[in-house]
This record gives structure tokens, C-alpha cells and sequence, in this order.
């Protein structure tokens, strides 16, 4: 006989295994999570430059799982409209709140103040471990069980692991399970800057001279600055003076802030988007950047993660109501269909489209004017594009 | 009760089954389809004890206090999950090697359930006797249906609850049961049913009349082959149907 004190086991306590604990915690399961991180920086996780662009339905499922009543309002800010500008050409694509029956398209929240609330959240849940400063060495399944072993030679068991462990997963590879790596051989540098003229809370994604950069806005006229550029570009710009990177910001947004000044460091990030090639294996599931591993121009990332570790969730649930195993092959399959259905189109489109809006080629550039324009004016293109931004309309979880 | 001394289960049946008795629990293997059958049919019975013996909201231990049999439980597929819902569970069959398979998967998973490899014929006439009575993906299997129920009938508590589910005899159940599950798809080893011992509800209903009980309710279970998944239907009772009866 079996006896195992955990029924899940979640690998990672980023923001996609805390999110899936806290959306398990009211089924009374006994849930460990396995974090190499102390605890303490869960509890504080410190700023690291990251802004994230959150949809209504991270809004809604993150509203269900009490996490967004944790994040102070002041943290919280609005994005209303947005422009997407083509290299230096005055047309720009328009998506206004106004259009899509909401107060606005977004909500941008730090990564920071994620990582917090989805912690803050699980107090009080006593089936709930976190255990942390732990190290995986190894990861396993059988028939009737999976187990873990930790590197002070622990061993655990449980009949469910759940995988959060990032986009490089360590026990992604430990299963066998196969990925699709895209290196962009890029960078993304991110910051925040103080603008001098307001930003009517409008988010500008900037396309030119081989480079993305997208301005998003923050509370206290404050921006949220996300460059993506070559990465032996990245080395030059990282070593700019605060006043020399201010001043090809101000330039690069044709001076519509006025005066910027830096507020934070620079962050930068190698770029490498994955895909699983399967989201699970016999009692082993892959959740959050594990499974799908965003460019982050189209700001799916998160809102992605969150939205498959709610849709596994909500799979286990209906199957404990009616007596079912919980860690079937059958459970694992649907999420994972589910899960494969919704990311692939936006995975695959997102690189196509930072393929696009990286070439300098002729077809490239006039490709990119075509498609503004026809966003602009066909209605249908335009909401498509509107609903995939901001999930105003999706139900689907 | 000398009736009862007739039998209900065919050997012929019991071999039949014998072969694949390993792979009940393979979701992938000889009864895949019961595996995607199950969360459906759960989820009815589940709703049916629910409302007959008034338990009000779902919980995870719902049917706590409820003495449940499951006849024909084949590896323990309908037993495992109504332990977990809190029922008291006991599983019989006539295939001694599938009660094997049964007892060894409860203890593995740590549930307490009562196997017996008997029939429903021997269990009728012993003195226990049960809320809740399933027979599941059965009925097409017995010799002599009408005799089958009166046992499973037997083995009721007063007030008890009686669940069957199997499958339709028409047109459709000849080209999906049979030629499409056993022959097209492989879903089912051939010669697993004989679509002539199929039952229609009618004969359903008048057995159950003969014996002072009546149809409660009485869903389809149709498969959508796009979503490769079963669900009930209000409307479609041409190949897979369930159905709770209760004394009138």
C-alpha cells in the first residue's frame, strides 16, 4: 500500500504554480509546492522591471481566486487605448476602450505585485505547503504514483506533479518531454521611465529600425518601457548614460511624453520562446511558461500561464465531484487539448509577426502597412485582433 | 426462492471478458470507452441518488451513508468513484479475475471497497440489502434480462434506488455498437456484444412494472465524435441509455 501525505505536487512557486495552488486550494487537497527560492522573497519578491499587461479574463479568473483584491489600487493602472506605429510613418492602428463596451482594454499590474498577491493568497490554506530553498534532482512516474527526489536526497510522492518550473524546466527534460525552442537572438531591456506630457493611458507598440519598442502606461504618469532589440545591440544600449537612454527614448516616441527620466534600472532578457511538444506525461502535467514560453510583444505570457493553470484546475475539480481520479490520463489529455487549442494560434502568430516586424526587407515593410490598415478598416480584423488583446469576450475557461 | 436458482450470467460471457481482465484500469487499452463512458454515467447517478434521497448540495462525500452495489463491477471502474463521493461500496462479478484486478487497484489507491466474485442471483436471496442497486453496461450481457432484474430488484432496501444503464436496439445501436465500435473504430474486442440481446426502454419499463417499479428518469448517452467525448442527451435514447427506477 501507498501512502502519500501530498496529493499534488507543484514544482516552481513562480506566478503559474502559486496561481494553480490557490485555485486548488479549496478542494481540501493536500498540495506541496517545491520553490529553490526562500520564502521570504516569495513573500517579497523585489522589483524586477517587468510590467504585465493583464486581460479581463486574468482580471476575472484572478478576481476568483481572491487574488486581485490584493493588489493595492495604486498598483493597479488602466491601459485605455492603444496605437501600434509603423517604423517612422504617421499611421498608426487604433484600439480605443470605447470600441469594445469596456472602461478599459487592460490593467497593468508588475510582475512584483503578482508574485505577491498569488502568495498572499494561499494564506490560510492549511493543506497548502510551500516548501522552500528545495532543489529537484531527480523526477519520476509510475502506474499508481509519481515522485520527486530533492537534492538533500528526499523523496516524495504524490499520484499528481504539476510542473511550473519556468520556460527551461529542468523536470520537463527529466521526463523526456520534448520542446520547441525558438532563440530570437535578442534581447528585452525593460525599465520604467516619468513621462513630462500625460499618456491618456494609452499604450504605443512601436515597430522600426529593426527594434520593438512598446510603452505602457503606469499611475503617476509613470511608463512601463519594453525594447526588444539584436542582442549585440543590447550591450551598447545597456551601457548608455540614464540621461543619453532618456533622451533616444524621448526621440524614438517623437517627443509626444516631452521630458522622460529613468526610474528604475535596466533589466534585460534573453529572448527564447518555447513550446512543449506535449503538455503532459503519465501523472505529469505542464503548466505556466513550462508549457508555453511567450515572446512577450503580444503580452500573452502570463495571461496565458494563468489561464491554463485555472483551466487544469477547474478540470481536477469537476472530476473530484464526481469521484474521479484526479491524475488520469484522461483529465491530464483534456487540459492539455484545451490548453494546446488555445496557445499554438496565438504561440505560432506572435513569432510570425516578431518575424515580420524585425525584417527591414521591402515584402516585410510593405507587409506591415498592409496590415494596419486593413486592422484599421475591416471591422471583423479589427475586433478579432481587439478580443485576442484583451480576452474582453472570452468565456472559454 | 427456488427462481433463483436460474442464472443470470452466461459463462460464455465470463470468458469473453476473462481475456482483457488485465487492462481495466489501462485507459488506453480494451475498455477505453468505459474509461470516457464513466464521468458521464457518475455524474447521473451521482445526480440521481441525490435527488431520491435528498441530500441536497454536492459535496465530495455526498453519498456518505449510502449502502451502494454495483453488479457487474468488472475491475472497479463505477465502485472506485462512488467510495470516493463517501459511499459504502460493494463490487460483485462473476469474473473472478477481474474482482482480482478490483481488489488489488482499491488497495493500491487506498479505498475500501467489499468485492465477491458472485451473482446477483446468490446476493438476492442473503439477507443485506442495499440503498442504491447499479447494474451498468449489463443487462446486454445477461441470459435472461427480465429474470435479472427481479434479482437486482431482490436486492434493494424498501425505498432503494435502482440504476441501469445499456444499450438500445435500433438501427443506430446496430451501425454504432456493434460495426462501428467492434469492427471500424477496434474500440470494443469483436463478439463484446450481440446487438439481438440489446434492450429497448419499452421492455425495460415492463419488466420493471411487472415487479412494482417504474422508470424515475431516463436519459441517452450519445457520442460526439468531433469532441471525442460521451454526453447525456434528453433526446437521443437510440444507442447508449441510463435510467433510475424506484418503487411505485
Amino acid at each position: 500500500m501507498i501512502t502519500m501525505k501530498q496529493d499534488i505536487i507543484i514544482i516552481g512557486a513562480g506566478p503559474a504554480g502559486l496561481s494553480f495552488a490557490r485555485a486548488m486550494a479549496e478542494t481540501g487537497l493536500n498540495i506541496i509546492l517545491l520553490e529553490k527560492q526562500p520564502e521570504s522573497v516569495l513573500a517579497n519578491p523585489s522589483y524586477d522591471g517587468r510590467e504585465i499587461a493583464l486581460t479581463h479574463l486574468s482580471h476575472r479568473i484572478m478576481k476568483d481566486l481572491g487574488m486581485w483584491t490584493l493588489i493595492p489600487d495604486q498598483y493597479i493602472s488602466l491601459i485605455k487605448k492603444a496605437k501600434v506605429l509603423n517604423g517612422v510613418s504617421p499611421y498608426t492602428l487604433n484600439f480605443d476602450h470605447a470600441e469594445s463596451g469596456e472602461d478599459n482594454l487592460g490593467f497593468m499590474v508588475s510582475n512584483q505585485n503578482i508574485r505577491k498577491a498569488a502568495y498572499n493568497s494561499l494564506s490560510g490554506f492549511k493543506n497548502i505547503q510551500i516548501m522552500d530553498k528545495t532543489e529537484v534532482s531527480a523526477v519520476g512516474t509510475d502506474q499508481d504514483k509519481g515522485w520527486v527526489e530533492l537534492s538533500d536526497g528526499q523523496r516524495l510522492e504524490a499520484p499528481l506533479i504539476v510542473a511550473a518550473d519556468s520556460r527551461f524546466s529542468a523536470t520537463r527534460r527529466m521526463m523526456g518531454i520534448s520542446t520547441s525552442m525558438l532563440d530570437f537572438g535578442r534581447t528585452c531591456v525593460v525599465c520604467t521611465m516619468s513621462a513630462e506630457l500625460p499618456h491618456h493611458e494609452t499604450a504605443y507598440e512601436c515597430f522600426h529600425f529593426g527594434r520593438t519598442l512598446a510603452v505602457l502606461p503606469l499611475n503617476n504618469n509613470q511608463v512601463s518601457i519594453v525594447i526588444t532589440l539584436k542582442s549585440e545591440e543590447s550591450e551598447t544600449l545597456l551601457s548608455l548614460s540614464k540621461e543619453a537612454f532618456a533622451e533616444d527614448i524621448k526621440t524614438r516616441m517623437e517627443e509626444r511624453f516631452g521630458e522622460m527620466e529613468l526610474t528604475s534600472e535596466l533589466f534585460p532578457y534573453p529572448l527564447v520562446a518555447t513550446f512543449a511538444n506535449s503538455f503532459h506525461k503519465n501523472r505529469f502535467v505542464l503548466i505556466g511558461d513550462a508549457a508555453v514560453g511567450m515572446h512577450p510583444v503580444t503580452a500573452h505570457g502570463f495571461n496565458l500561464g494563468l489561464r491554463g493553470a485555472h483551466s487544469l484546475a477547474n478540470e481536477i475539480k469537476e472530476t473530484l465531484n464526481i469521484g474521479g481520479d484526479f491524475s488520469s490520463h484522461m483529465i491530464l489529455e483534456r487540459y492539455s487539448r484545451q490548453h494546446r487549442r488555445t496557445s499554438a494560434p496565438l504561440y505560432h502568430g506572435t513569432n510570425a509577426l516578431v518575424k515580420l516586424y524585425t525584417k527591414e526587407t521591402p515584402t516585410a515593410k510593405l507587409a506591415r502597412r498592409v496590415l494596419l490598415r486593413l486592422g484599421n478598416h475591416i471591422a471583423p480584423a479589427k475586433r478579432l485582433i481587439m478580443n485576442q488583446l484583451t480576452e474582453i469576450k472570452t468565456t472559454g475557461f | 426462492m427456488t427462481e433463483f436458482s436460474k442464472k443470470t450470467v452466461k459463462d460464455a460471457e465470463i470468458l469473453h471478458f476473462q481475456k482483457d481482465s488485465a487492462e481495466w484500469w489501462d485507459e488506453k487499452g480494451a475498455f477505453a470507452p468505459l474509461h470516457k463512458l464513466n464521468p458521464v454515467r457518475i455524474k447521473f447517478m451521482r445526480d440521481e441518488m441525490i435527488s431520491h434521497f435528498d441530500l441536497g448540495a454536492p459535496t465530495r462525500d455526498i453519498l456518505k451513508g449510502l449502502d451502494i452495489l454495483d453488479i457487474g463491477c468488472g475491475g472497479g471502474l463505477v465502485c472506485e468513484p462512488l467510495t470516493r463521493l463517501g459511499g459504502q461500496v460493494t463490487g460483485i462479478d462473476a469474473d473472478s479475475q477481474a474482482i482480482d484486478i478490483a481488489t488489488t487497484h482499491a488497495k493500491t489507491h487506498n479505498l475500501n471497497i467489499t468485492y465477491t466474485c458472485t451473482t446477483s442471483e446468490v446476493l438476492s436471496t442473503q439477507k443485506k440489502k442495499y440503498d442504491v442497486v447499479c447494474a451498468l453496461e449489463i443487462l446486454e450481457h445477461v441470459d435472461d434480462p427480465q429474470f435479472f432484474i427481479k434479482t437486482c430488484l431482490a436486492c434493494l432496501k424498501p425505498n432503494g434506488l435502482l440504476l441501469l444503464s445499456t444499450l438500445n436496439r435500433t438501427p443506430k445501436s446496430f451501425l454504432q455498437g456493434i460495426i462501428a465500435a467492434e469492427y471500424l473504430l477496434r474500440w470494443v474486442p469483436k463478439g463484446t456484444h450481440h446487438w439481438s440481446q440489446f434492450l429497448k426502454p419499452s421492455e425495460l419499463r415492463r419488466f420493471l412494472k411487472e415487479e412494482g417499479f417504474d422508470i424515475n428518469s431516463l436519459k441517452g448517452i450519445s457520442y460526439n465524435i468531433l469532441k471525442k467525448d460521451f454526453h447525456i442527451s434528453d433526446k437521443d435514447l437510440s444507442t447508449n441509455y441510463i435510467l433510475s427506477a424506484r418503487h411505485i
